[in-house]
């Protein structure tokens, strides 16, 4: 589990942290993904992309949640 | 029987059997309803799946079922901006709400104002943020109102009577049982707009062709209007909205009675990692406007851009089907719209009455104002809906989201930062509200965006983002130079115990 300020503990919070802003970076720069092709079956990129993210994003928040467990609070 | 009168007795019968469980959800779980943890908070007993249905219920309203598809049908990809908002949403919610949920646990907060009273030992603060929670909680409850205008419209009914109706009911139900009833409906709402939903997206694409299609067809119909992508000159204000709108919703004073009434922090984690679930029927329903326009769905006059789903279901569905559909619409409004006026009676009853006009209230006559309170605020907005023109209660909305995003440092930031500077916080406020009001006002109410000299000459930016950054920008400087001066870091009322779990007992 690790104590709070162990390393284990630290480490664990840092790939929370980052499993969390990943969606931030993945969707808020739109610059990177405003664009039609490559189209999935018809689907334009812009939109299949981000169902991807709708999708993905949530396996992340599963993926916290489990990682995280049923603790209290850091 | 004419195809009115088909989807009218469909919608009637839900209706009216979701009546009978809003009046029977007052025994559900009973409890003495003349105390406000009752009433208001359905004495914060509900576990992960009745939070998942009511969060899910409260949160996506009549925005998501009307005006997100309606954007996308008049704009095009820009309208997609609620996609990343809403996935964006709960990562925030998974790091901040568990601890002032616990905080609200411990100390027996109702709403957020009770928190920024305590934290900064200010009523003064905490009444900035009850106003500023029911003035944007109104237009709110107008919008859902609006939805439901849209579906009974396109029955082609008596608009104006059909909706005091429908009000009469939900005020009705809403003052005898309190948050127990849009829980208990949320489980219908859910289960209709659901089956509504999975229908929508398979049955009309294989109409149409497949998805291939509808997007070929759209993308033939695109004029100056780019419908597939957005544009240079909309990147910023996409991005801006997106972010801006996920940090403002759990501000809401209806997302956080949602999660006051869970029972315990493990809830809200729980569905901060399942209720996405809802945010991927928000993109399938965001591409229900994609359908209209392929569908060339032809919404009414009265209702423009925003009646381009009733329209769309109304033509690809048989009468009894679209009569079900459009009930699953008006019920998925009356949910939000009777946990919005809750919550705004709470910060009414709880954090003006009792705070500055009768601080000796008991708990009962707390209740009782709160449930009167909720009757004043349904019915303004209801007022406002028959009386202001239908377009104004978007732009509103919209205002709402500016305004809301303003408590932020002293809601959330407050749990975090003990550094922060009452009347830093305050000024902080005022900042914000003062900037974004004025940017609002700019553009006459009608856009959320605008455009900054400094950002550059194309780029527009979400209001409510940049007045945010304004107010933040005051509460550091100004906390800093408190600090310097000599004010030390304190806590309020609060110890660092209100914030930890306390042990089963």
């Amino acid at each position: 589990m690790g104590a709070p300020g162990s390393p284990r503990h630290t480490g664990r919070w840092v790939v929370i942290t980052l499993l969390l802003l990943a969606p931030f970076a993945g969707l808020l720069y739109p610059q990177a993904y405003a664009k039609v092709n490559p189209q999935l079956s018809g689907i334009p990129f812009f939109i299949w992309y981000q169902f991807a993210w709708l999708i993905f994003g949530t396996f992340l928040l599963v993926v916290v949640y489990l990682v995280r467990g049923e603790r209290g609070d850091p | 029987m004419s195809r009115h009168d088909q989807q009218l007795t469909v919608f009637i019968v839900l209706c009216a059997l979701v009546t009978l469980l809003g009046f029977g959800a007052s025994r559900w779980r009973r409890a003495k309803l003349d105390h406000l943890d009752e009433w208001g908070l359905a004495g914060r007993r509900f576990g992960t799946v009745i939070t998942w249905f009511l969060l899910g219920g409260d949160l996506y309203t009549a925005y998501t079922f009307i005006a997100v598809p309606g954007l996308v049908f008049a704009s095009g990809a820009y309208g997609l901006f609620a996609v990343p908002y809403t996935i964006l949403v709960y990562p925030v919610v998974f790091l901040v709400r568990p601890k002032l949920w616990q905080v609200a646990r411990n100390r027996g907060y109702v709403t957020a104002s009770d928190y920024v009273k305590d934290r900064f030992d200010s009523r003064f603060l905490a009444l900035l943020v009850a106003l500023t929670g029911i003035v944007a909680t109104m237009p709110y409850i107008a919008l859902q109102i609006f939805g439901i205008r849209m579906v009974i419209a396109q029955m082609g009914v008596n608009v104006d009577l059909a909706l005091v109706i429908a009000f009469i009911v939900l005020a009705a139900f809403t003052y005898s049982s309190g948050l127990r009833a849009p829980a208990m409906i949320a489980l219908v709402k859910d289960t209709l707009i659901w089956i509504t939903v999975i229908v929508a997206v398979i049955y009309i694409p294989i109409k149409l062709g497949g998805y291939g299609a509808i997007f070929h067809k759209v993308a033939a119909v695109e004029g100056k209007k780019p419908y597939l992508t957005i544009t240079r000159d909309q990147y910023a204000a996409y991005a801006s909205l997106a972010f801006g709108s996920a940090l403002a919703l759990f501000l809401y004073p209806h997302a956080l009675t949602g999660v006051f009434a869970a029972k315990g922090q493990a809830v809200i984690r729980r569905n901060a990692a399942f209720l996405p679930a809802y945010s991927f029927m928000l993109g399938l329903i965001a591409l229900l406007g994609y359908m209209a326009i392929a569908a060339d769905a032809k919404p009414l006059e009265a209702s423009g851009a925003n009646g381009a789903v009733p329209a769309l279901l109304d033509k690809m569905f048989n009468a009894p089907f679209s009569g079900f559909a459009f009930a699953a619409i008006a019920i998925g409004a009356l949910v939000p719209a009777s946990v919005m006026s809750i919550a705004a009676a709470n910060l009414f009853s709880r954090n003006i009455y009792r705070e500055y006009l009768r601080p000796r209230a008991t708990s009962a006559e707390e209740a009782l104002v709160s449930k009167l309170a909720s009757l004043v605020v349904k019915f303004g907005a209801l007022a406002f809906i028959l009386w202001a023109p239908a377009t104004n209660v978007i732009y509103f909305q919209l205002a709402g989201g500016v305004w809301i995003l303003q408590t932020l440092p002293a809601v959330i930031l407050a749990l975090y930062v003990p550094m922060l500077n009452r009347w830093a916080v305050i000024c902080g406020w005022a900042a914000g509200m003062a900037t974004g009001t004025y940017w609002l006002v700019l553009e006459q109410f009608k856009v959320t965006i605008h455009g900054y000299p400094w950002f550059g000459p194309h780029n527009k930016l979400y209001i409510a983002l940049v007045a945010f950054m304004v107010n933040l920008g005051v509460v550091v400087v100004g906390s800093v130079a408190a600090y310097a001066l000599g004010a030390r870091r304190r806590q309020g009322a609060l110890t660092d115990a209100d914030y930890q779990p306390v042990a089963a007992v």
